[in-house]
């Protein structure tokens, strides 16, 4: 039956990934900056990740993968907390489609970690393309010591070892919002692959979060929005919009962009400045969060 | 040799027993029979608790059988007799010296008795498989798992070339236990007595052995010599109990006697026998059982005074498993077995050696700066075999309050240093603790609902304070029954618990899932619209 299910999703993949082909090879120059996707959430990931060059532009043939979704709490994808397992197994196989030799899926739980691979719904979503793929890395055997050359708060952390051996690191957050950090999406998201996460509490976590993007910088990040975490973020419950959309882009920063102004926090709309870490990170050059003069193209499945 | 066999088969199955309670999850009724088996944990436990239980039944069987089978059950089953026996094997005193102090063990049944009158245990003391669980839960289940975290250490390299992803990621967690060091004396002792004698716990400390003694007097498998014993005394030179008289080997101490038949190995002329001979010469009259009746009433007096000072009422200042029965029935019940603290599979409960006083020597208490009490889990209860602490299911566990968190202001991060930091509210299973924004202050800062709190102590285990944590849990306001509903009790006193990540039913997905309180409020954690800029 898995093995069944697994040709089927590469078969579905490769017939993606072969209508997609024609166009790049065309429009590569032209790919959007951020595509935004509306649709059920394993097709919307595909289309998104297509839209802005397809995964074949992230992933070359043998490279070492390692996707960072949300799925470090015990609950179960509506509740906006954790990523969309669906998104997760999409992007996933899209990462063997483009000729991976290994991908990785991990997350630093502070819940237990079975229990929220369970809960989270990604470990079995995932296993029906791979059963080897998805592992809470809650020891600290797991993690080395790394220098942060640019850091300015942050100048080492512990980080796990497997991103640093990857080729290709991509953030697949869910759209959250965060009540220490306002917004948890790609930026906030690459916590989850270092040890200690409280000495970033204590130091300042603006600062230190993106100190932590200079070494963990993603290669791309895809934002699932399937169930935005309006509010109580980043655990919930809270208000939850079933917003159903997909971000993709090569920029960490301007895919957070254009999260934080896509949906509503609070009930309210804010410009990406307003989130001091996307702010400080456009500044220190990790990306743009001006979406003004990005190009974002829609797509509504 | 069988008795070799059959003692190392029963050391192991008692190991397996504790270890599959330990590694899995499943039911642990033989481990607590197996645990009951101890006459003297039993006996101490069901008068210091006032209750009798199911799990008690293996010791009454176990003194019944003293009629057949005398204290077989030392020399064959006891795996604290097998311990002994191994290391006796390895640094044996030259010749048994006779053990002079048998006595003893009535003292020590004696203070047990009189304690347990008084309702206080004093179980963890000397009742071998109390110290037997604790040995192999404490002490040799860390040392085993810290191995087995070597070798998986070892092979990662290999591993991780080969993109063993299950090997590299395999997670062996060796857990840490306080009160070790007592342990680690006691296996000292064992060792430095056996040098003294051999079976010196066995002959002269165990109260168990004490009360199985005392329906050996006269078993039918016993000691027999026949007509054609020379008198060479070699049998009472080798007898591990000196259960033999040796001025006159005719006469056996029964109620000493493990019928490990050691003298029949050695006999030259093949005089001994455990079953009825015909040869068989009756012991002189005067071959009584001398009981240390006086030590016994000693004992019984010193364990009344002992539990005479522990009467003084101790606050309840530690945290206890959650389950607990009040803490006066918790103590006479608890035997210290450890059982709980070894199965906890978050390591967040510890024997304490300052619990209340004397008489909580040892018991368990929830730490949750080493692991935090999973709500769901009600492990410590499952395994616990004299219902020191109840198992409980579903929304009973979840209402199993432990004690209510409490934030230390000038510790935390967010009130003191004014950092955004919300670990607690990102940990707390049951949104027990809330974020708020103060007047004049630049961050939100937490909260905890009291009556939403269990005390599980996510919050306190995960808090990026350490030692102590800004975020603690007191054990105030913990729900403890000896009977009753948990969730009633807890709804009489006004608490509100429910896991707050319970996944909504199928079909309440819609459009907005309203059960949040703040839509109108501050967006925490977003700067204000800079002057003159609108959304």
């Amino acid at each position: 039956m898995d093995r069944r299910k697994f040709l089927n999703t590469s078969a579905k993949g490769a017939i993606a990934l072969g209508a997609g082909l024609v166009p790049h090879i065309s429009l590569a120059a032209t790919s959007p900056d951020v595509a935004l996707v509306k649709g059920a959430p394993g097709a919307a990931a595909r289309a998104a990740v297509e839209m802005i060059g397809g995964m074949g532009s992230v992933v070359k043939k043998g490279n070492r993968v390692v996707i960072k979704p949300n799925m470090s709490f015990a609950s179960t994808p509506n509740v906006g907390a954790n990523t969309h397992p669906l998104v997760v197994q999409a992007i996933a196989a899209m990462c063997w489609e483009a000729g991976a030799s290994s991908v990785l899926i991990l997350d630093h739980s502070l819940a237990p970690g079975p229990i929220c691979l369970e809960r989270s719904g990604v470990k079995a979503a995932a296993a029906t393309v791979r059963d080897d793929m998805v592992y809470m890395v809650n020891d600290s055997d797991h993690y080395s010591d790394v220098k942060i050359k640019d850091g300015k708060t942050l100048k080492e952390t512990e980080i796990v070892k497997s991103v640093l051996r990857a080729d290709v690191l991509i953030a697949a957050p869910t759209a959250k919002s965060h009540s220490g950090a306002g917004v948890s999406l790609s930026l906030k998201g690459m916590m989850g692959l270092i040890y200690d996460r409280g000495s970033l509490h204590r130091k300042g976590l603006d600062s230190c979060i993106i100190d932590l993007c200079t070494v963990l910088r993603a290669d791309l990040s895809v934002i699932d929005a399937t169930h935005v975490l309006s509010t109580n973020g980043p655990r919930g419950p809270g208000k939850v919009l079933d917003e159903n959309k997909v971000i993709a882009s090569r920029d960490m920063v301007a895919a957070d962009a254009v999260a934080v102004a896509e949906f509503t926090w609070y009930g309210k709309k804010f410009q990406p400045r307003q989130v001091a870490h996307i702010r400080h990170a456009h500044e220190r050059g990790l990306g743009r969060m001006d979406i003004e003069n990005l190009r974002v193209e829609r797509l509504v499945l | 040799m069988l008795r070799r066999a059959v003692q190392i088969a029963s050391l192991v199955a008692f190991a397996v027993l504790l270890g599959a309670a330990i590694v899995t999850n499943s039911d642990t009724t033989a481990f607590e029979w197996v645990l009951g088996a101890d006459p003297s944990l039993s006996l101490m436990s069901a008068i210091s608790g006032r209750v009798f239980m199911a799990a008690f039944i293996p010791a009454v069987v176990l003194m019944a059988l003293g009629f057949v089978v005398g204290r077989g059950f030392c020399g064959y089953v006891c795996p604290m007799g097998t311990c002994v026996d191994g290391i006796d094997h390895v640094i044996a005193a030259k010749r048994s010296t006779g053990n002079r102090w048998r006595n003893a063990k009535y003292v020590i049944l004696g203070l047990m008795l009189g304690a347990a009158a008084l309702g206080v245990s004093l179980v963890y003391l000397a009742s071998p498989f109390s110290l037997i669980a604790r040995i192999l839960g404490i002490v040799v289940y860390p040392v085993l798992s810290a191995l087995t975290e070597a070798g998986l250490w070892a092979v990662r390299p290999v591993a991780e070339l080969a993109d063993w992803n299950a090997v590299v990621f395999a997670k062996v967690e060796t857990p840490s236990f306080d009160t070790q060091l007592f342990l680690l004396v006691f296996l000292g002792g064992l060792v430095a007595a056996a040098r003294v004698a051999p079976r010196f716990w066995c002959a002269n400390l165990c109260p168990a052995g004490a009360m199985l003694a005392l329906t050996s007097w006269r078993p039918v498998v016993r000691r027999r010599v026949s007509q054609a014993c020379g008198g060479c005394a070699k049998c009472a030179d080798v007898c591990p109990m000196g259960a033999i008289d040796p001025d006159d080997q005719f006469v056996t101490r029964h109620d000493e006697c493990i019928l490990c038949r050691t003298c029949q190995s050695v006999c030259p002329k093949g005089a001994v026998s455990f079953l009825p001979s015909p040869e068989e010469v009756a012991p002189p009259e005067s071959a009584g059982i001398i009981v240390g009746r006086r030590q016994f009433v000693l004992g019984g007096l010193a364990g009344l005074g002992t539990a005479g000072t522990t009467l003084v009422k101790a606050e309840e200042h530690r945290l206890r498993p959650p389950g607990a029965v009040p803490e006066a029935d918790f103590l006479a019940r608890c035997v210290r077995c450890a059982a709980c603290v070894a199965v906890c599979p978050q390591n967040a409960l510890q024997p304490l050696y300052d619990a209340t006083g004397m008489s909580g020597l040892f018991s368990p208490g929830l730490v949750p700066a080493g692991g935090y009490c999973d709500p769901e889990c009600s492990r410590c209860g499952a395994v616990c075999p004299t219902e020191a602490i109840v198992e409980l299911t579903g929304e009973e566990r979840l209402w199993a309050k432990t004690g209510t968190a409490e934030i230390v202001r000038e510790d935390c991060l967010a009130w003191e240093n004014k950092e955004k930091c919300m670990v607690c509210d990102e940990v707390c299973p049951f949104d027990a603790v809330v974020f708020k924004i103060e007047p004049d202050h630049p961050v939100t800062v937490p909260h905890v609902e009291e009556n939403k709190c269990v005390g599980c102590g996510y919050c306190e285990n995960a808090c990026p304070v350490k030692r102590p944590a800004a975020i603690r849990v007191a054990p105030k306001n913990a729900v403890r029954l000896m009977a009753g509903s948990y969730v009633a009790e807890g709804r009489k006193r006004g608490l509100d618990i429910a896991l707050d990540a319970t996944p909504p039913l199928p079909g309440q997905n819609g459009v907005e899932t309203t059960n949040d309180k703040s839509d109108t409020g501050p967006a925490p954690g977003f700067d204000a619209p800079a002057p003159g800029f609108s959304p």
